[in-house]
């Protein structure tokens, strides 16, 4: 007579169903709308967004549809291509702060308990992120882009560095709460080694939250973004960039030439409630 | 609840209604009396330093409360109610009269009977004490800015008696210079008597002292109330040497935003506004109730700025080639609609007596030339180079976009940085950048002084980093003529800006008007060469 015994099963993962695609068509609509601007706009625009094309300060009309802004630059043409270089910051950010804050989250949630060097690690970079979380993100922003040097690249790496801590912090908390998980304890027990409770159990349990959160990521790094532009600091003239051009027009705007601060706002302001909307769709639908 | 909130919500509001009807408007800070006469100016935050030698100094203010040894008189213009200074000619001021040695060296002023702010009279001990404090203050810019001719007040500078005093300078060419600085806020004279009782041993020149106490000078005004940042309260002395002003108050608010200026002038809320945008000027001009002054020959100008201590600017058939590839007439156009004004390419004023424009090179926009000189330079297929702008000036921020799209087709690739305000002062100054843009804005006119401004040896003010014997030699030779208005000299300089003109160290794109609406209540503005307004020659129209 022989025992058999029930070998170990893979943790019970929380299924996330996709919604209905009928009721996300309003969210995500939106969002491809912005990716074919992004992709396509600066091909299809009437003017070169980076070079005067007529007089400054020129009301919305037939030719320019936007009007011109202080330097005799289509605002159209540089709100529809801003769009890309806006989208790329967003991106790149959300995607860096994820793949980091994912990283750094599983290490610190699971090494916080321990004694000896990874213990003390573990809780050093918590402190550290609570600190760097602490401080002002646009003077952050401002230090690192003075240090490395202002250009699509920079901006896009320096937004994402500043959402680290909050990827972590999602993170993190998951793991310490999925670390109690009795099927953990199971697949310990089954002889699973370290390195497999943390890639196959941990990790696809304690990241979803944090892939939600990527869509705000996006929309807080082009916040973000734009007040470097809007201050100065961002990517350089004439380039176009959302922030940028809205720190251009204030004062016009201040004078009645309401025109070159407000077509780009709202850009920003569709562009950073749709992706909000996407993560504030799914997680209501979880 | 609604019924509980009522009484209250009544009473709070009614509260806030007789609070509102009793407040002065927020227009007048410190409201005048019913006898008194009032105007209201608007400034852009540019500071509130209340001594020039602190490095950072609000030059109105102090030409409000301090005085000169002589002055740029005013003349009328064809705007009604408009003036602008004669740069060329002097009168006394804190000097009755002045005359000047036969050789053209010595100048000898005969002081008045003025009396400071803090009731001291005036004398020579004043004139030679604040002299020291400008060569001797570490944080003066005097030094420099009054090179070649006042170098060391120490030897030049004699006390004939307590009411006189002479001046001795190198060259006869330098006099007419010389007048002009001695008109400028460089060369305020303060009372002596009164900074000297409150030196001490952290402050030897009563630096710190005075940005606290800012009334130790002869001129019109005193600053009776003020807060950094937020406004300033100047009262018309009564005892002033040229007669008690006709504005008793003038109330000063610092609102940052050009646009916000130009609104409030606009809604009738405030009297002169300073710092506006040209576009929000010239729209100003068309405003029946507002007066938009033009003058003859403005001396704000932008300027390019090629340093010449590295590539490609130190390349002279580049510096040629970029002269060619400046749209000209789209930035006075575009940036400037149309309140700027280009006489050539020469940096001497065309007014000056004297003036000689023969032979001078001239520079207009020519792709096609500037192109083959690129070619001729070693560059066939073009160059890329960075042009550096202060994020605080937006006209240079839009005149630099203007050459980066008509430099393209000359076979230039502009690309446009922006520092921050103050880095742009230190990297200018240290000349690390390849090129920049930014705005001068010379108080004295005369053309030793604006040849000399940007081209000085060892100068903060070099910003190109060029120094050319052949240049100096023909500057020296042009301070030797005692006549500085005569046909002679006017060749003297043309001998020197040509050779500046060939090497094209820098570029002077065009000469900016003030930024400056009036509103038709107000007399007597008058364009001065330190674009400040001058209070004391303002009035009220009945």
């Amino acid at each position: 007579m022989s025992t058999a015994t029930t070998p170990p099963t893979a943790a019970p993962a929380t299924r996330r169903r996709l919604p209905g695609s009928a009721s996300m068509v309003p969210v995500v609509a939106p969002l491809v709308l912005l990716l074919l601007v992004a992709a396509l706009g600066p091909l299809l625009v009437p003017y070169s967004p980076i070079d005067v094309v007529a007089a400054p300060d020129q009301p919305p009309s037939a030719q320019h549809w936007f009007g011109t802004d202080i330097y005799g630059l289509d605002v159209f043409s540089r709100v529809i291509a801003a769009t890309r270089n806006d989208l790329v910051v967003g991106l790149v950010a959300a995607l860096l702060a994820t793949v980091i804050g994912v990283g750094v989250g599983l290490f610190t949630g699971t090494n916080e308990s321990r004694g000896g060097v990874p213990g003390s690690v573990a809780r050093g970079l918590t402190r550290g992120l609570d600190l760097f979380d602490a401080l002002p993100q646009i003077v952050v922003g401002l230090v690192l882009l003075a240090f490395f040097g202002r250009n699509l690249l920079t901006l896009s790496v320096v937004c994402g560095l500043l959402m680290v801590p909050t990827q972590a912090r999602v993170v993190r908390t998951e793991v310490l709460r999925v670390r109690r998980e009795a099927y953990l304890e199971s697949a310990r027990l089954s002889g699973e080694s370290e390195r497999g409770l943390l890639l196959r159990h941990m990790l696809p349990n304690s990241t979803w939250p944090a892939l939600e959160n990527a869509s705000y990521i996006f929309g807080v790094a082009v916040t973000v973004a734009a007040g470097l532009g809007f201050l100065g600091v961002g990517l350089p003239p004439p380039t176009p960039e959302w922030g940028a051009m809205i720190a251009d027009g204030a004062t016009a705007a201040s004078a009645g030439r309401w025109w070159s601060s407000l077509f780009p706002c709202l850009a920003l302001a569709v562009t950073v409630i749709a992706f909000s909307n996407l993560a504030h769709q799914y997680l209501r639908r979880r | 609840m609604v019924r509980r909130l009522a009484k209250p919500l009544a009473v709070a509001v009614a509260a806030a209604l007789l609070v509102s009807a009793c407040a002065e408007s927020a227009n007048t800070a410190d409201a005048a009396t019913e006898e008194e006469t009032s105007v209201t100016i608007l400034q852009a935050d540019i500071g509130m330093g209340l001594i020039k030698e602190a490095g950072a100094n609000n030059t109105e203010f102090l030409g409000a409360t301090q005085a000169t040894l002589v002055r740029k008189p005013y003349v009328e213009t064809t705007q009604d109610g408009v003036f602008e200074q004669d740069p060329f000619t002097y009168e006394g001021y804190l000097a009755e009269s002045y005359e000047v040695s036969d050789d053209g060296l010595v100048y000898t002023f005969h002081l008045s009977d003025a009396v400071s702010a803090a009731g001291n009279e005036l004398a020579a001990d004043d004139v030679l004490w604040s002299f020291e404090l400008k060569f001797g203050a570490d944080t003066s810019t005097a030094p420099g800015a009054m090179s070649p001719v006042i170098t060391d007040p120490a030897t030049q500078f004699t006390k004939i008696d307590d009411k006189t005093v002479s001046i001795t300078i190198a060259s006869p060419g330098l006099g007419t210079t010389l007048l002009s600085m001695l008109a400028d806020a460089l060369a305020f004279v303060y009372d002596s008597t009164e900074m000297q009782a409150n030196v001490s041993a952290d402050d030897p020149y009563a630096i710190a002292w005075a940005q606290e106490n800012p009334n130790y000078g002869f001129g019109p005004y005193e600053i009776t109330d003020w807060e950094v940042g937020s406004y300033a309260r100047f009262e018309a002395r009564d005892n002033w040497i040229l007669g008690t002003p006709e504005v008793d108050v003038v109330n000063v608010q610092v609102v940052p935003d050009a646009g916000s200026r130009a609104s409030t002038i606009r809604a009738g809320d405030a009297d002169i506004v300073e710092g506006l945008s040209p576009t929000d000027a010239a729209d100003l001009a068309t405003v029946d109730t507002l007066i938009v002054p033009t003058v003859s020959s403005p001396n704000t100008s932008q300027v390019l700025s090629l340093v010449t201590n590295k590539a490609p600017f130190d390349n002279l058939l580049v510096r040629q080639a970029i002269s060619h590839a400046i749209p000209f007439e789209d930035i006075i156009s575009n940036v400037y609609q149309d309140r700027a004004v280009r006489t050539g390419s020469g940096i001497v004023f065309t007014n000056t007596p004297g003036y000689d424009a023969t032979g001078l090179p001239e520079y207009e926009y020519d792709p096609e030339t500037a192109r083959a000189l690129l070619a001729e330079a070693g560059y066939p297929d073009g160059l890329s180079f960075t042009l550096t702008v202060s994020a605080a000036d937006a006209e240079s921020q839009a005149t630099a976009v203007q050459i980066q799209t008509a430099a393209r087709p000359a076979g230039f690739d502009v690309q446009i940085e922006t520092v921050p305000g103050a880095d742009f002062h230190t990297g200018r100054y240290a000349k690390i950048w390849q090129a920049l843009l930014s705005v001068q804005a010379p108080w004295a006119l005369t053309p030793i002084y604006t040849l000399n401004l940007l081209t000085g040896v060892d100068s903060q003010n070099n910003m190109s980093d060029w120094e050319d014997p052949e240049f100096y030699e023909a500057l020296a030779a042009s301070a030797e003529v005692i006549d500085q208005s005569s046909a002679e000299a006017g060749a003297a300089w043309n001998i020197a800006e040509t050779r500046l003109l060939e090497e094209v160290p820098f570029i002077q794109i065009a000469q900016v008007q003030p930024g400056i609406a009036i509103s038709d209540r107000i007399a007597g503005y008058a364009w001065r060469t330190d674009n400040t307004v001058d209070y004391a020659h303002l009035s009220i129209n009945e």
